[in-house]
């Protein structure tokens, strides 16, 4: 079977469009997120996330998408119905047995998959490399500045309080997502210490998204596969995977609304801040903390 | 030699670089660590979380509300269709029946599609509400 891909980072980091690109190769397959190393057994994906926010019953939908397309063929909601009985009898099973058997219909496709909750934990992502210590793992990384003010933005900034982002002072609290993309990075760097330099790579989304044609072939060198013209052609066009548009009815997401609203590639030079200027989510006009500001210099942002 | 990937794996550890929020995040179980708070600053993060909740079911409610006028809508908008003897008037572009004929047509999926999902969920209800019944059925016998 061949060894899947995982991508690492926090959530906006341009992990959809870059999964959906490489997973659009000849020689692999993009997978919606799974969230499979969420949870210990498949029924625990029926248990409430948290008590405090609500539960999110859309962490369940790649999963049901993704047996409607490989074992049906297409996803409709009689498909996402058989998905649910699919699940059904593998309630009780452990989660990295059911990736297994998922991934071992595609075989000998690389299985490219981005949850990106599996970086807030360090159990979620050792599971990650027990169940597959021949997995690679491409770290993504986008500057702090626009990557906190995408996390803000996203459904009411729901994320921040999920992580509970929060700084204290003077008897107020501050939202501040910096906090996300600093812990996250952190918790995957911490990580990354467990597996071998060749298993390994870290690239800049923004540089993806400028010259995605070289950064795409460094990626399929790294992976060995073909790196012709007809490969990279078809991995400029995300939208052409099956899960790169709304689910049935029954199981609409997989993927960040965003991407799945318009999920074609358009190549762009992203506008990178000054890593010294104000924070626009801050009133008191403070910038990045000094924790945030060496780790964005470690990752080459000026 | 796999023996030996293996062992050299097992020798590597986990980096411990040191993460900035006051809270433990990673999630041993539901519940959130939150021994490195004070008390105010507990209370200030529960009215911080209660308030957000609020936001989120405010604009749920107005969602709602707005769907409730595009109901309404629906039916004004096909008026043009039809004269005051409910007959399609003489000069009615051919473009703008077909394009009322496609919306209208989303529109029924749409609401088909709601109603195998809801038709889903209520046949899932029923079976639990049956097994509840059998189950109090069979307690009262044994009492």
């Amino acid at each position: 079977m061949a060894p899947p891909l995982f991508l690492l980072a926090p959530p906006r980091s341009y992990t959809s469009v870059i999964n959906a690109m490489i997973g659009q190769h000849p020689d692999a397959f993009g997978l919606p997120e799974l969230n499979l190393f969420n949870v210990e057994r498949l029924k625990d994906f029926w248990r409430p996330v948290s008590h405090e926010i609500g539960g999110d019953s859309n962490r369940r939908h790649g999963v049901l998408r993704t047996v409607a397309e490989i074992y049906a063929g297409e996803q409709t909601p009689e498909t996402i119905n058989m998905a649910l009985h699919w699940v059904a009898v593998r309630e009780d099973r452990k989660t990295e047995e059911v990736f297994k058997e998922i991934v071992s219909r595609i075989d000998p496709l690389i299985p490219v998959e981005k949850s990106p909750a599996y970086t807030i934990s360090m159990k979620r992502l050792t599971r990650i490399f027990e169940t597959f210590p021949d997995a690679r793992f491409l770290h993504l990384v986008r500057h702090p500045i626009p990557q906190s003010k995408s996390i803000a933005k996203l459904n009411d900034g729901i994320f921040a309080f999920f992580f509970n982002a929060f700084e204290f002072e003077n008897n107020r609290l501050i939202v501040d997502p910096q906090i996300i993309w600093h812990d996250i990075n952190i918790n995957i760097l911490n990580f990354l210490d467990i597996v071998p330099k060749d298993q390994q790579m870290r690239m800049r989304g923004e540089e993806l998204m400028e010259h995605p044609q070289k950064q795409l072939a460094i990626v399929c060198r790294w992976l060995g596969i073909r790196d012709d013209d007809n490969a990279i052609e078809e991995m400029m066009h995300p939208e052409r995977s099956p899960f790169a548009c709304f689910g049935p009815i029954n199981a609409l997401f997989g993927n960040d609304p965003n991407f799945l609203r318009g999920s074609a590639f358009r190549q762009h030079k992203p506008k990178i801040p000054p890593l010294d200027e104000p924070l626009p989510w801050r009133e008191d006009g403070k910038g990045l903390r000094m924790e945030v500001l060496g780790l964005a210099q470690d990752f080459g942002y000026k | 030699m796999t023996k030996q990937i293996d062992k050299n794996r097992q020798s590597k550890k986990l980096g411990e670089r040191k993460k900035i929020c006051k809270i433990d995040t990673e999630p041993k179980d539901l519940k959130k660590s939150l021994e490195g708070l004070t008390a105010p600053q507990k209370a200030l993060r529960e009215a911080s979380i209660r308030k957000f909740k609020v936001n989120k079911v405010k604009a749920f409610i107005a969602e709602q509300v707005k769907h409730i006028n595009i109901n309404r809508q629906i039916g004004d908008s096909i008026r043009f269709l039809f004269d005051k003897d409910g007959e399609p008037p003489v000069n009615l572009p051919l473009e703008d029946i077909i394009a009322e004929r496609m919306k209208i047509e989303t529109q029924i999926r749409w609401f088909e599609a709601l109603c195998s999902e809801l038709r889903n969920n209520l046949s899932k209800v029923k079976e639990i509400e049956d097994l509840a019944l059998d189950l109090i059925d069979q307690y009262q016998g044994e009492i």
